[in-house]
Formats: C-alpha cells, structure tokens, sequence
C-alpha cells in the first residue's frame, strides 16, 4: 500500500516536472508545477516530515505558484514557444548530467538515496522532523547554517534572475535612439 | 518510510506514533473521512436552503415555500412544515443541476474546464478532516472527534484553504472568454493579498496555546486551550475581526465576492458553466464558507465549549461528548447564518477598495497585532 502511495507521488513529482517543460503554454506549465510541489510535499510526508510538507503547500502551492499564474495571464502569452526540440536538448542536458554525477561519484547518489530512507530524520535525532516544535527547534539550533546559506543561494538566484530578464542598458539605449 | 496511515488518518493515533498499517485501519479511516464528507456537504445543502430563506425574510418576502414531494405532503404536520421551510427545494435544486444538459461550449479548453469545478470542491472536502467537531475521553485523555489529529492541524487547513482558488483561477482561464478571465485576475490578486492577513491574524493564538502546549499548532490543542477560560475572541478581539474579514475574502462571499460579481462581470469565473459543473462550484463555496466557520469557531469561538470559562464536565462520559458535538455543530449554523446576514446587508467592495482593505489596512494591523502580542506574552503577562 505504501508502495503505491509512493509511486504515485513519484509519478507526480516527475511528471509534473517534465511537464513544465515539455507543456504546450505557461499555464499548463505552471499547472504542471504545481502538480510536482504537491508530489514533492507527498514524499516529504512520505518521509515524515509533516511541517515541511505542509509548508510547501501553503507557502509555495498556495501563494507563491498563485502569483505565477497571475503574472502569467496579466502578461499573456509572448512571443512564439521555445521549439521542441531545444526543450529536450536541455532535459537530455539535465539527464546527463544526473548520469554523470552518479557515475563518477556514487556517494552522492547513495547518500540522497539513504537520506530518502529516514537516515536525515536518525541524523537529526529521533522524530525531529515530527512534531513543528522539534522541526523549529532543530531549524534555528542544528541545521542555523545550512539553513542560512539555502537563504544566501536563493538570493543569488533571485540577483541572477533580475540580472537576465533586465535589458542590457546599451541596448535599450539604440533602441531609444532608433 | 514513515507510517503515513498511522499518522494522517486514523483519529486514535496519536501524531507521531507509528501504527500497522492494515485495511482494518485503512476502512476505518475512509469510513471517517465519509462522516465528515457527509458533514460538511448536509451542512452546504441546508445552507444553499437557508440562504435563499434568509435573504427573502431580510428582503420581506416569504422565500422558497411550494415545492414538494406529494407523498411527504401527505403526512399530516410535518409534510406541511417541509413545504413552508423551504426544505424540499434542495432536493428539487440539486436534481435540476444532476439532469439539465451539461453545455461544453466549443471555445473552452476542455481539460481544465472539467478539471476546474473538481479543483475548487476537492480541497474544501479534504481540509474537513483535521477539524475537530468534539472531543471524547478514554483512559484519561482527551482525544479529539475527528478524522485525523494532526500535530500540525492549523497548517494543514489554510494550506488546503489556499489551494482552492486554482478552481477559481482555472476556471476563468480554460473559459476563454473575457468575464471570465477578468473574474480569475481578481481572484488570483484577492487570495495572494488576503492569504497573509488570514495566516498572520492565527500566530498570536498559536502564541497563546504554545504557553501551556508542546504542539499549538494542532486544532484539539487551540480548542483546549479554550475550555474553561476565555475564549479566543476576547482574550484577541482585533485577531478574531482580522481573521473573520480574511476569512470572507478568502471564502469569496460578499461584500468580497469580486470574483463572481454579477453586476459587472456577469456571473464571474462560472459565466460558461451550467448543470452539474456549476453546482460543484456552488457546494464547494458552500463547503468552503462550512470549512471557514469552523476554523473560526475552533480558533476563536471556543470550538467546542458551550460558553467562555465554561466547558462539559468530563465525568458526565460520553452525554459531554455528545453535546460538545451539538454545541460545535449550532456554532457551525450561527456562523453560517452570520454569513448569510452580512451577504444580504452590506453592498459589495469596489475592486480598488478591497485592495485598499487589504493591503493597507488588514496586512498592518495584522502585522502590528502580532507584534503587539509578543510584547504582552514577553513582559509575561
């Protein structure tokens, strides 16, 4: 029975995930988003990891992806779609590289295996994830560092993003003088 | 892999602790999960009925009060009162909604304009079953009537509570057309706006439970907390008007019902939509008003506790569980009601208003009311 809760929340967190690359449109893709986060929150759960589950689901499902889709009918859809192929040039990319890191140093794909196992709620002392006061207690007490620098790494991310979707100043200058 | 039967739906386990997963365990948690299915769609029917009872008395006129059933007629007293209470109307509604023709119009996007009505309904049924509609004691403990006693219980219900615009939103979208669309911006932009002040406005009662609790965020916790002493609602009138203003924009319900207006966008988000489709958007919006009140009751209201500094004894068994059941449920009603009244009362929010409301009115003072309470449970009082 567990299995098959399983599978089926691995069957939406990887479809949902290709879907949002691979679905015709912005709003299916973020649809297909929003499909994977309820499978990633599904395996959280799976791993007894209720507060974090949860959270996903208010924070990113409810307000966060709500926000997307809004920007995304406000904006409509612009400009012609990334051809096909590209799509899957790029997922052939990511699948290779997946290919990669597990072949070269195995390590890593073992420790995320057994980190699925419950190995990183032993690690962090028995039931820390359980209960919300233990999972904040072992959020602001063990794990303050790694917390901080996931924060630091989404706000390169975010300086990144802005960085990107800017126009170059040079090149909106000659299209003003144009 | 941790239990997830043990935990999420089975009301005897306490959270935490891992029980066997059997399918005598799995058939009682779904034989559960129907009561309060069941619960909460009796509690939607009656207050589609009422509505329309209570808004013609408000108006001054009589409301629904000729349909019948011949044979339920017939039964001297009673079939009488049935007609005049409006009551067989609801059969007579939801028949109608099971057989008229179910239009598809041919400029839709099909998936998701079937997907729609299913998404705004099936979240409101799911958060049904961490809501704690009484509380019963064996062994000495206080257990809590309802599906799952989840540590994280508040959390688990405005997530589920936030997942059900994406009917909404979705449904403008796959429409394709223009009302519609203009429908789903709004409600997209109301949820984003109110979401916050609806999460914020429960910290300081969590703040509250935490003192003498080690999992406040579990809904039996925030309703035992209550017994005996003041409620919610007085010890924080400010947190419970917050709450209760979020908890009409976020259940779409006037004077914030922008997403549906039918003034101007004809009817809304549902403009393309009739039969059976449309009553899943009607009873989940009912659903989702039953699901609100209870979380207010149960966060502020005292959830099940007759009267402030009052509670059911413990030693009267299992006749305290039964009324703690019946005082939760006429809660639900008066809520419902209170719900209707201010429907049928106050006009509807202009857009730019109900932006202005929430931004810059609700999110401060929600904000400023937290705060305020940290100060007060800090210096110790």
């Amino acid at each position: 029975m567990e299995a098959v809760i399983y599978y089926v929340f691995f069957a939406m967190l990887l479809g949902g995930a290709l879907g949002v690359v691979l679905m015709p449109g912005y709003v299916n893709a973020a649809m297909s988003m929003l499909v994977s986060m309820l499978g990633a929150a599904g395996m959280m759960l799976m791993m007894g990891a209720y507060f974090p589950a949860f959270v996903m689901v208010s924070v990113y499902a409810g307000a966060v992806l709500v926000l997307f889709v809004f920007v995304v009918m406000l904006v409509g859809e612009r400009g012609s779609p990334a051809p096909i192929g590209r799509k899957m040039g790029f997922l052939a990319l990511w699948v290779a590289m997946g290919v990669l890191v597990g072949f070269y140093s195995p390590e890593i794909a073992g420790w995320a295996s057994a980190a699925g196992d419950g190995a990183l709620a032993k690690s962090a002392g028995e039931g820390a994830l359980e209960t919300a006061k233990n999972y904040g207690l072992a959020m602001v007490g063990r794990f303050m560092l790694p917390f901080q620098i996931a924060g630091l790494m989404l706000l390169a991310a975010m300086v990144g993003v802005v960085v990107i979707a800017k126009e170059p100043a040079a090149k909106k200058r000659r299209r003003e003088l144009v | 892999m941790a239990d997830i039967f043990g935990n999420v739906l089975l009301a005897s386990a306490p959270a935490g602790a891992g029980v066997g997963c059997d399918w005598a365990d799995l058939a009682l948690g779904v034989l559960f999960s129907l009561v309060a299915i069941v619960v909460v769609m009796t509690f939607a029917g009656l207050s589609v009925v009422a509505e329309r009872k209570v808004c013609a008395y408000i108006q001054g006129r009589c409301g629904p009060n000729r349909t019948a059933i011949p044979w339920v007629l017939a039964v001297p007293v009673v079939g009488r009162f049935l007609q005049r209470a409006g009551l067989m109307q609801l059969a007579a509604d939801g028949l109608k909604f099971l057989l008229k023709e179910d239009p598809l119009p041919g400029h839709v996007n099909k998936f998701w304009f079937m997907a729609a009505p299913v998404m705004s309904l099936s979240p409101v049924l799911i958060s049904a079953c961490v809501i704690p509609f009484g509380v019963y004691w064996s062994g000495g403990a206080a257990n809590p009537l309802s599906v799952s006693n989840l540590d994280i219980g508040l959390l688990f219900a405005l997530a589920m509570g936030g997942l059900g615009v994406y009917g909404t939103i979705m449904a403008g979208w796959s429409s394709n057309s223009k009302f519609p669309y203009i429908a789903a911006m709004r409600a997209s932009a109301q949820v984003i706006s109110y979401e916050l002040c609806l999460a914020i406005s429960t910290l300081p009662v969590v703040m509250f439970v935490a003192q003498g609790s080690d999992s406040p965020l579990s809904l039996f916790e925030i309703g035992r907390a209550q017994s005996g002493g003041a409620w919610f609602c007085i010890a924080q009138p400010l947190g419970a008007l917050l709450f209760l203003t979020a908890l009409f924009a976020e259940t779409n319900r006037l004077p914030f019902d922008v997403a549906e207006s039918e003034t101007d966008l004809v009817s809304g988000f549902h403009t393309e939509y009739g039969s059976f489709k449309f009553g899943l958007f009607f009873v989940g919006e009912y659903g989702h008003m039953v699901v609100g009140s209870a979380l207010f009751i149960t966060l502020f209201l005292g959830a099940w506790n007759p009267l402030p500094w009052l509670a059911w004894p413990e030693e009267w068994g299992w006749v305290s569980s039964v009324l703690s059941l019946l005082t939760f449920l006429l809660k639900i009603a008066a809520m419902l009601f209170f719900f209707i009244w201010v429907r049928w009362t106050l006009p509807r929010f202009r857009y730019d208003q109900v932006m202005n409301l929430g931004w810059r009115a609700l999110l401060p003072l929600s904000i400023a009311n937290v705060v305020f309470y940290m100060v007060w449970l800090g210096l110790g009082f």
